[in-house]
């Protein structure tokens, strides 16, 4: 053998080593659709030898319905070049049914010879853990709905009863039985905020909340805020304070889930602030408006700072003893904020007070 | 004349709670426990309005509701829903012609707010 022979040969016995060595199924397919080149992760997959399959068509092996489907996509990527990467349904010797994602490439060789290039990833197992999780969601989805809906109808009841009592319908109570009642009162409202927010939590994360998107003035929501939480604030003895850019135009957000926001974003300032002052900016930059809830409390530690729109961190965070929210509050408002291709952030430092941001695009409907 | 109110829920403990707040108001009170009997009381009473809950065994409110709403000498009725759920509330509204809503667990003082703006 000569020594450019032997060469090529030892070339070639190193090329089919590596192409055997991939654990994906390749194959090369020439212009009449006939295999010329297989790994052996494709006679695996078939469960066909490649010798016996070289020189064949799809026609040769699968049944009519798939190998047409197969050979006028295949048709596709050599008329047009364009690799077209999509989900096949693929019957295997046994009868099982793939769902496979094939790759391919158009290669032209120097003598103008057009060649398939391909790739095949069985991706059933991916498929049925993704139709398992989805089946999981949809339970968990009907589950959190009934529940709700179990836990608000008696405490529809609760409520009203105690109110009854407290408001004097059923006769004069005296200070301590009012005491208590309060108390009662004030766990009722906790508990409907509860159920209120595990549900707008699970509607947000299924994607099944309703967005009601429309043009909206966001000062005119700030200011809205600001009135329904003034008292709130003065009951505190602080001071509540807006600055509001007057420039920023009406926009595109959900005003209803906006006041969510900021209602929330002023409940905690409110809860972890026992000095000083809440403000409110809303400020527009370039093609953003950037709203900030500035406080003068007790601050959030650097290490919780990046976990503090996860659902159910306040449990971690509760350290003041004062908090009592649902812990679902800032997890709700980030997903808020997402939906309208925003972002949210926090920085803090502990006993100085802590400013929420977020960030709105003015332009989603271009997205 | 005291002004007639039809409450209808299946459930007896927010039934026996509310028809206490609407009579200590000053209303004449009536109730039914499923969507059949607020057909056949919303026909004798001819009350001056009615609240409905939405989800009751037999007949539906919204059922209840909607047959209501579609005869011509009982359209006029305001009907207030109340319901537990708040999904698709105002699908659910349209759906049966009902005037305005309430949310369970609500306040009471929001429920008498919603009669008076509908029987003024």
């Amino acid at each position: 053998m000569s020594e450019h022979k032997y060469r090529e040969a030892e070339s070639r016995d190193y090329f089919y080593k590596i192409i055997n060595s991939i654990p994906d199924p390749i194959f090369v397919k020439d212009r009449a659709h006939r295999w010329v080149l297989l790994n052996e992760a494709h006679a695996q997959m078939i469960g066909i030898p490649t010798e016996e399959m070289l020189g064949k068509t799809d026609h040769d092996y699968f049944p009519k319905e798939e190998a047409d489907i197969f050979w006028a996509k295949d048709e596709v990527v050599f008329e047009t070049g364009t690799e077209n990467v999509n989900e096949e349904l693929w019957t295997d010797s046994k009868g099982v049914v793939h769902t496979i994602v094939t790759k391919k490439n158009l290669y032209i060789d120097d003598k103008g010879n057009k060649f398939i290039v391909g790739v095949i990833r069985d991706i059933t197992d991916l498929k049925n853990t993704q139709e398992k999780l989805k089946e999981a969601k949809d339970i968990q989805s009907r589950f959190t709905a009934v529940v709700s809906h179990e836990l608000r109808t008696p405490l529809a009841a609760i409520r009203t009863g105690v109110n009854i009592i407290l408001d004097g319908l059923s006769g004069p109570i005296n200070y301590e039985q009012r005491d208590f009642l309060e108390i009662v009162k004030k766990n009722i409202e906790r508990l409907s905020r509860l159920i209120n927010d595990v549900l707008d939590f699970q509607k947000l994360d299924s994607g099944k909340m309703h967005f009601d998107i429309k043009p909206n003035d966001i000062n005119e929501v700030i200011e809205e805020v600001y009135k329904a939480m003034h008292h709130l604030v003065e009951k505190k003895y602080l001071k509540f304070v807006l600055n509001l850019d007057k420039k920023i135009p009406h926009f595109l957000f959900d005003r209803d889930r906006f006041i969510q926001v900021v209602t929330n974003l002023v409940n905690n300032a409110i809860a972890f602030t026992d000095k000083g002052s809440i403000a409110i900016t809303s400020k527009l930059e370039d093609k953003f408006v950037h709203v900030a809830i500035k406080d003068t409390g007790v601050g959030i530690s650097e290490e919780s700072l990046p976990r503090l729109f996860n659902p159910f961190e306040q449990a971690e965070r509760q350290d003041s003893g004062k908090r009592q929210g649902t812990g679902l509050g800032l997890a709700i408002c980030k997903e808020i904020i997402l939906k309208h291709k925003g972002k949210i952030w926090a920085e803090s430092k502990s006993e100085e007070g802590s400013i929420f941001h977020f960030l709105m695009p003015m332009e989603m409907e271009n997205e | 004349m005291s002004k007639k109110i039809l409450l209808v829920d299946d459930e007896s403990d927010i039934l026996k709670e509310i028809s206490f707040i609407l009579q200590k108001k000053g209303f004449t009170v009536f109730t039914g426990i499923n969507g059949k009997q607020a057909i056949e009381l919303a026909e004798k009473v001819r009350p001056d309005l009615i609240i409905l809950d939405i989800f009751m065994p037999c007949v539906s409110g919204s059922e209840a509701g909607k047959a209501i709403k579609q005869q011509c000498h009982l359209k006029h009725i305001p009907i207030i829903l109340l319901t537990a759920s708040i999904d698709n509330i105002e699908e659910k509204r349209l759906e049966c012609m009902a005037d305005d809503y309430v949310f369970k667990p609500f306040d009471y003082q929001e429920l008498l707010k919603k009669i008076d703006k509908l029987i003024k």
